[in-house]
């Protein structure tokens, strides 16, 4: 089961999403949430440490989400962490190149609290 | 979202700010993508701006903004996947989806709803633009004409789907939100927190300043302790202003489309070239310096710049140039709009002014070149003999310099026969701190802002003459009406002379009017933060606010245009 009090990461480039994405988790009783506008800030606040979970956007500058994903699974540390991708259409070459870099879980916006709910404990379920 | 209602609200703002930020730098991506149209890059950057618009549009339930936002990033993805390529119609088509964005967005902002909804035959023509699509030919150069046969948009297709739409224009109600850079506020909040420090320090010093025995030690503490609240306190000050400061982008970034649709409709070559967009100016100057800027870059391209024909004739290049530019020169901000097309001819401007009866011909003979320049900021002067629909409905180039003069700024115009026209705005950097000459009238201490005063001068008593009841004073030739400053902030007090035997005159002016007013001292300049009179005293007139000199009186800050237009002051022109 996912821990309430974990430390959750929102990566977007969009001020509002962010702030979305944090309300919705908000409501599902997840409060402990941070946030970066890109993936390679998102990579400094990784290493920095404390963090149990990621949820990502695809399409950002800098770093786009694809590439964080790679970057975190090669980096001694937070190569573990899951990861949940965010992203726009059910793009298939996209979910297969997530799931190729091994993404934990993605989800097509928009989306509910209930549908996040479901892609955060398919993930911590599997994990155990 | 089942978020709070504020909690939703606030987020719908934020969303309506922040899209309405990206939405205008893509004006100015367009305009260079239309110039280099195999820039990727720019395509890129493009199509993840709708993109994301329309993934939190989505969130928020705004769908109709979402369906918008959709079909514009079907045809961007196109144009990034070479299936489409660049022209200037399905530029046009894109970018009228953009000022329905736009249009979407202020409504979203005062009614939270998109209020309009494209028509589906808006749709239809963006749809059948990528639908129709002409495939970009494979490594050869495109010719313009071949991608006009397919993937057409007509332009009188698009105005009859779209109701005539302006040209963008700048949001007339005034924003109360700013978005303020982290870097900015820590710099504030550190000061704070120095300055938190200085006071502690100072009210220690004070109580033991309390014993009566006064050491030295102690006294050359204080002085330290002042010295550092001083220091602390400007620094605090600039960097509470810079809080407030915005780059000039925000304005400039609209120009590069408005140029291109004007040019584009009057049949005119154009390139906008522009500078110094990172300067930045005070929220408020930023506000007012809008519409002034809009009308100028109009006039240029409507009446400066030539058409491509006539300016090939006079043997310059066919395309014309106007340079828009900003930069900081010491306590100013100075912005100039530049044109390479005919320029103003003083004569002709004289003559069109004796016509309109602006001025008499003796006036006019009076003039100097530069002086009839000034005459087009006269109300009701207009050099144009066809109204034209691009600068036809704008305002006035007097509301301009009424604009310009209302932040404290100066226009002046340069202009020379077949080169151009340069027009320059003179801006303060700020509102909030102004210089002020302190005097005394009467019992009374007051202010007047230093950008109005145009002189003092030191008189006798019996200088004042009356003539018809009112008060004038003859200085060089010339007669100016004067009055006492504390009778016109304070009218009933009347009109008391001081009983000395001097009196200074301090001359105040706002463009060309001129006004005397009689005190009794001078004590000097200083310079200070206007706070506003309060709801009580609110509305006085004759007075713009209230200050605090450095020993702890009160100052009146005279509102010098309101002086000026006051109409039982008859005004030297």
């Amino acid at each position: 089961m996912a821990d309430a009090n974990m430390k959750i990461l929102v990566v977007d480039d969009f001020a509002t999403m962010r702030k979305i994405i944090r309300n919705l988790l908000k409501e599902l009783g997840y409060g402990n949430t941070d946030e970066a506008e890109d993936g390679a800030r998102a990579l400094e606040k990784l290493e920095e440490g404390g963090f149990n979970f990621v949820i990502t956007d695809w399409n950002m500058p800098n770093m786009p989400g694809i590439e964080l994903l790679k970057a975190i699974r090669q980096t001694d540390g937070i190569k573990d962490m899951p990861v949940l991708m965010v992203t726009a259409e059910a793009e298939k070459e996209k979910v297969v190149a997530a799931v190729q870099a091994r993404v934990n879980n993605y989800v097509v916006k928009p989306f509910t609290a209930a549908v996040l709910k479901e892609k955060i404990d398919a993930i911590f379920d599997k994990l155990g | 979202m089942s978020a709070p209602s504020n909690e939703m609200d606030e987020i719908i703002d934020e969303f309506v700010v922040e899209s309405e930020e990206s939405l205008e730098s893509l004006d100015q991506m367009f305009v260079a993508l239309e110039k280099d149209p195999g820039n990727t890059e720019l395509i890129n950057e493009i199509f993840r701006c709708a993109h994301t618009i329309k993934g939190a549009a989505g969130f928020l339930g705004f769908t109709k903004l979402v369906e918008i936002a959709h079909v514009t990033e079907d045809v961007l993805n196109k144009l990034r996947k070479g299936d489409l390529v660049v022209t200037e119609d399905i530029m046009d088509a894109v970018l009228k989806a953009m000022d329905i964005i736009k249009e979407m967005l202020s409504n979203i902002k005062t009614k939270r709803d998109e209020g309009i909804s494209p028509s589906i035959e808006f749709m239809q023509i963006i749809s059948e633009g990528k639908s129709a699509a002409v495939p970009a030919a494979e490594g050869g150069e495109v010719e313009k004409e071949d991608t006009k046969a397919g993937g057409e948009v007509s332009p009188e297709a698009l105005e009859a789907a779209v109701e005539k739409r302006e040209v963008p224009s700048f949001h007339k109600e005034k924003e109360h939100n700013i978005r303020v850079d982290i870097v900015k506020l820590d710099e504030v909040l550190n000061l704070v927190g120095e300055l938190v420090l200085s006071r502690n320090r100072l009210m220690r010093l004070g109580s033991q300043l309390n014993d009566t025995r006064i050491e030295e030690e102690i006294v050359s503490h204080t002085d330290e302790a002042i010295a550092q609240l001083d220091l602390v306190t400007s620094d605090l000050q600039l960097a509470v202003m810079k809080m407030r400061m915005q780059p000039i982008a925000k304005v400039f970034n609209k120009f590069p489309r408005m140029v291109r649709d004007l040019a584009r409709s009057g049949g005119k070559e154009i390139e906008l070239k522009v500078s110094g967009e990172e300067t930045e100016l005070d929220k408020t100057v930023i506000e007012e310096i809008g519409d002034p800027l809009i009308h100028l870059i109009r006039n240029s391209v409507d009446h400066g710049v030539e058409s491509p024909a006539e300016r090939e004739a006079a043997g310059k290049p066919a395309c014309g140039v106007i340079s828009l530019s900003a930069s900081q020169e010491g306590q100013n901000i100075v912005v100039c709009v530049e044109d390479d097309g005919k320029g103003m001819d003083p004569e002709g401007i004289k003559s069109s002014a004796i016509s309109k009866g602006v001025i008499t011909p003796e006036e006019a003979a009076k003039l100097s070149p530069k002086d009839a320049l000034d005459l087009i900021f006269r109300p009701g002067f207009s050099t144009v003999k066809q109204v034209s629909d691009i600068s036809g409905r704008g305002v006035g180039m007097d509301v301009v310099k009424t604009g310009i003069t209302n932040i404290n700024g100066l226009i002046n115009i340069e202009s020379e026969v077949g080169r151009g026209t340069k027009i320059i705005f003179r801006l303060p950097l700020t509102l909030a701190i102004i210089q002020i000459l302190i005097v005394k009238a009467g019992s009374e201490i007051y202010g007047i802002p230093l950008a109005n005063v145009i002189e003092n001068i030191r008189l006798h008593p019996e200088d004042v003459k009356t003539i018809r009841g009112r008060e004038v004073v003859r200085i060089r030739e010339r007669v100016l009406p004067v009055a006492r400053l504390e009778s016109i902030v304070r009218p009933r007090t009347g009109m008391q002379r001081g009983k000395s035997d001097k009196i200074y005159i301090v001359i105040i002016g706002v463009g060309e009017k001129r006004f005397g007013l009689l005190v009794d001292e001078l004590y000097g300049q200083e310079e200070i933060v206007m706070k506003s009179m309060g709801e009580y005293m609110k509305g006085t007139e004759g007075v713009a606010g209230a200050s605090i000199t450095g020993d702890g009186k009160v100052v009146l800050i005279l509102d010098v245009a309101s002086v000026l237009t006051v109409r039982r002051f008859p005004l030297a022109s």
